[in-house]
C-alpha cells in the first residue's frame, strides 16, 4: 500500500487544461437555451404560464423534463465515481433515488395534479386554514430548496473550476445570472425545454460514453465485471461496506425514496400537463429514464475503474483525481473517446448543473410569490399581471442569494445537504402532503406540526450526526448516531400529525374532503 | 359545477367501488416497492453472501427494471380499468 503512494504518477490528461471545443459546446449551449428563453418570454404572461407553462407540456414532454430535473451533475458524476471507486456499493446508493418514482406514482402524482393550482401547497392547504398551512408548507418547501441549492452552487463552482480551470467566483456567478435569466424571462416554458435538451445530451452523452466503453468488451457488460473483479478482486461485485449498519441504511433509504415524493421542483411539474392520465405518462417516462440513467452511471464506473483505474480516480496525487473519484465519468470519456469527447461531457455536466438550479430556483420562486404572497400576504386576492411580477422578483431575489450562497460555501464540503435536503422533503413535505390527500381527519394544527416536527427534527439530528458533530466540529462521538435523519424525523412527522389531528377535530375540513372526492378521484373542477 | 351533481357522484354506488379500487391498487402497489426495495437493503444488512458472484448485478438490475415495469403495470390498470369507471360516472351524473 505504502509502495502505491510512492510510486504513483501523475496521470497524463488534458482534465482541466481549458479547452477550446469544450468553452464553444458550452457556450453553444447557452446560446440556444437563452434563445428558447426568449421564444419562451413572449409566452409567458399570466400566472398559468410562468408556473406551469400553460398546462400545455404533453405526457412525454414532462416525462424527459422530470428526469431532466431530477438527474443531477452530482449524481452522474458522483455515482459514477463511486461506482469506480467502490463498485456494487454503488449501484445499490442509485437505486435509493429511483424506488421514489413508483411512489409517486401510486400515491401522489393523479391527486395533486386534481387538487392542485401552482404548487404542492395548494393541496395541502386544500380544504385546512390557508395562511398557517401555506407557511409551514413554504417552509418546508424553501428549506428543501435551498440546501439543495447551496450543493448544487457549490458543485457547479467546483466543476467548472476544474474543468474549464475558470475560477470558483466567476464560475457561480455565471451559474447564477444564466440560470436567472431562464427563469426570470422564460418562466416554466423555458425552464422544462432547458430540462429537456439537458435530459437528450446527458443520457445521450452517458449512452455513447458506455457504447464505447464496452465495445472494448465485445459490447459485454460482464465481461467488463469480471475484467474489474479479476483487476481489484471479486468484492467489488459484491455488496461492500456500504451498508455496514442496517439502521444507516434503513434511514437513507426512507430519506430517499420518500424525500423524492417530497421535492417541490419535482412536484411543481406535475401542474405542466394537461390532466392526471398525462401526469400518469410522465411519470412512466421519467422512471424508465432515470431507471436507464443508473444502469448507464454503473458501466460508466466499472469502466472507469477497468480503463482509467482505481489509483487515478481516487487519489488526488494523480493529479486529477479525488476522495470521490468525481473525475470518473469525465476520465473514461477521455479514455474512449478523446479529448474532444471528455470536452463535451465536461459541457453537458455544466448545462446539467444550469438546470438543475433553475428549476429549484423556480419552484423556490413560486413558493414565495404564490403561496407565501398572494395566499398569505393578500389572502388570496391578487392580479395576474401582480402576481406574475412578484414571482419575477422573487426569481431574481433567489437567483441573486442563489449566488451568494455558493460564495459563501465554497470550498466547504456540502455533499451533506443534499442528503439533508432529501430529509426534509421526506420528514416535512411529504407526510403533510400524504395525510392531507388520504386521511379525512388531517386538521391545519395537525399539518403544521407535522411540517414543524419534521424539519426541525431532520436539521437538529444533522447537526447531531457524525457529519457534522464529528466531521465539522471534531468532536469524539456523535450524539445521534446515523448519518441521515429520516429514519427519526419521518415517522415522528407521522405520529405528531396524527396525534395532533386527532386533538383538534376541524369539522369543516372533514366536509370538504367528502366534497373534495369528485375532484381527486374524477379530476372534476381541477384547474 | 353544480353542487348536487357532485354530491350524487359521490354518494353513488358506482363511485364507492372505483374509490375502494383506487385505494386498495395504491396501496398494493405501495406494500410492494416498499417490500422489493426494503427487502433489498435489509438483505444486504443481514444476508450479503446471497449475492455471491454476479447474482447482486442481476438482482439490482432486476429492481430498477421491475420497478419502471410495476409502474406500467399500475398505469395499465388506471388507464384502462379504472378510467372506465370514471367516465361511466361522468357521464352519468355530470351531463
Amino acid at each position: 500500500m505504502i509502495f502505491d503512494s510512492i510510486f504513483i504518477q501523475t496521470y497524463s490528461s488534458n482534465l482541466g487544461k481549458p479547452n477550446i471545443l469544450s468553452i464553444s459546446m458550452f457556450f453553444l449551449f447557452v446560446c440556444i437555451t437563452l434563445y428558447i428563453t426568449w421564444w419562451a418570454a413572449r409566452k409567458t404572461k399570466t400566472t398559468s404560464e410562468f408556473y406551469a407553462a400553460g398546462r400545455n407540456i404533453t405526457g412525454f414532454q414532462n416525462g424527459l423534463a422530470l428526469a431532466g430535473d431530477y438527474m443531477s451533475a452530482a449524481s452522474f458524476l458522483g455515482i459514477a465515481g463511486m461506482v469506480a471507486l467502490k463498485g456494487y456499493d454503488g449501484l445499490i446508493y442509485s437505486i435509493g433515488f429511483l424506488v421514489g418514482w413508483p411512489l409517486i406514482m401510486f400515491l401522489v402524482a393523479e391527486p395533486l395534479r386534481n387538487l392542485g393550482k401552482y404548487t404542492f401547497a395548494d393541496v395541502v392547504a386544500f380544504r385546512l386554514k390557508q395562511k398557517p398551512v401555506r407557511i409551514a408548507s413554504s417552509v418546508g418547501s424553501l428549506m428543501t430548496i435551498t440546501f439543495y441549492l447551496i450543493a448544487q452552487m457549490v458543485g457547479a463552482g467546483g466543476l467548472i473550476k476544474t474543468l474549464f480551470g475558470l475560477p470558483y467566483t466567476l464560475a457561480v456567478i455565471l451559474v447564477g445570472i444564466v440560470m436567472t435569466c431562464y427563469v426570470l424571462f422564460g418562466g416554466m416554458l423555458a425552464t422544462t425545454w432547458v430540462q429537456i435538451i439537458k435530459a437528450i445530451l446527458l443520457l445521450g452523452g452517458a449512452t455513447i460514453i458506455v457504447g464505447l466503453t464496452v465495445s472494448q468488451f465485445h459490447f459485454n457488460p460482464f465481461e467488463l465485471f469480471n475484467s474489474a473483479a479479476s483487476k481489484y478482486g471479486e468484492s467489488v461485485l459484491q455488496p461492500g461496506s456500504y451498508i455496514s449498519n442496517a439502521w444507516d441504511a434503513l434511514s437513507l433509504g426512507i430519506a430517499l425514496m420518500l424525500g423524492t415524493a417530497g421535492l417541490p421542483h419535482i412536484l411543481m411539474r406535475f401542474y405542466t400537463v394537461p390532466d392526471a392520465k398525462a401526469a400518469r405518462k410522465s411519470v412512466f417516462v421519467a422512471t424508465g429514464l432515470i431507471g436507464y440513467f443508473y444502469i448507464l452511471t454503473f458501466i460508466i464506473g466499472f469502466g472507469a475503474m477497468v480503463l482509467v483505474g482505481k489509483e487515478v480516480i481516487g487519489d488526488p496525487a494523480s493529479g486529477v483525481g479525488d476522495k470521490g473519484g468525481n473525475m470518473a465519468a469525465l476520465l473514461l470519456a477521455e479514455a474512449t473517446g478523446g479529448s474532444g469527447f471528455m470536452g463535451f461531457i465536461a459541457a453537458v455536466a455544466f448545462a446539467t448543473i444550469l438546470a438543475v438550479v433553475a428549476g429549484l430556483t423556480l419552484s423556490g420562486a413560486s413558493s414565495l410569490s404564490h403561496d407565501l404572497y398572494v395566499n398569505v400576504i393578500r389572502n388570496g386576492e391578487s392580479s395576474e399581471a401582480g402576481e406574475v411580477k412578484v414571482a419575477k422578483q422573487a426569481t431574481l431575489g433567489l437567483g441573486i442569494l442563489s449566488i451568494i450562497l455558493g460564495l459563501i460555501f465554497k470550498g466547504q464540503n456540502v455533499a451533506f445537504m443534499v442528503g439533508l435536503a432529501f430529509s426534509i422533503a421526506a420528514s416535512a413535505n411529504f407526510p403533510s402532503l400524504f395525510l392531507s390527500i388520504v386521511w379525512k381527519k388531517f386538521t391545519t394544527k395537525g399539518a403544521v406540526a407535522s411540517i414543524a416536527t419534521g424539519a426541525s427534527l431532520s436539521v437538529l439530528l444533522i447537526i447531531l450526526s457524525p457529519t457534522i458533530w464529528i466531521d465539522i466540529f471534531g468532536n469524539e462521538q456523535a450524539i445521534f448516531p446515523l448519518k441521515n435523519p429520516a429514519l427519526i424525523s419521518l415517522p415522528a412527522s407521522f405520529l405528531v400529525g396524527i396525534i395532533v389531528s386527532l386533538m383538534s377535530e376541524e369539522k369543516s375540513a372533514q366536509e370538504k374532503f367528502e366534497k373534495e372526492k369528485a375532484r381527486t378521484y374524477l379530476g372534476v373542477g381541477s384547474e | 359545477m353544480p353542487d348536487n351533481q357532485s354530491d350524487q357522484a359521490i354518494n353513488s354506488p358506482e363511485f364507492k367501488v372505483l374509490e375502494k379500487n383506487r385505494r386498495q391498487m395504491s396501496f398494493l402497489f405501495t406494500f410492494l416497492i416498499l417490500t422489493i426495495y426494503f427487502g433489498f437493503i435489509l438483505l444486504i444488512a443481514f444476508n450479503k453472501e446471497v449475492l455471491k458472484g454476479h447474482t447482486g448485478i442481476f438482482a439490482a438490475a432486476g429492481i430498477i427494471i421491475g420497478s419502471w415495469i410495476l409502474t406500467g403495470i399500475y398505469i395499465w390498470w388506471a388507464n384502462s380499468r379504472y378510467d372506465q369507471q370514471k367516465q361511466a360516472i361522468l357521464k352519468k351524473y355530470f351531463q
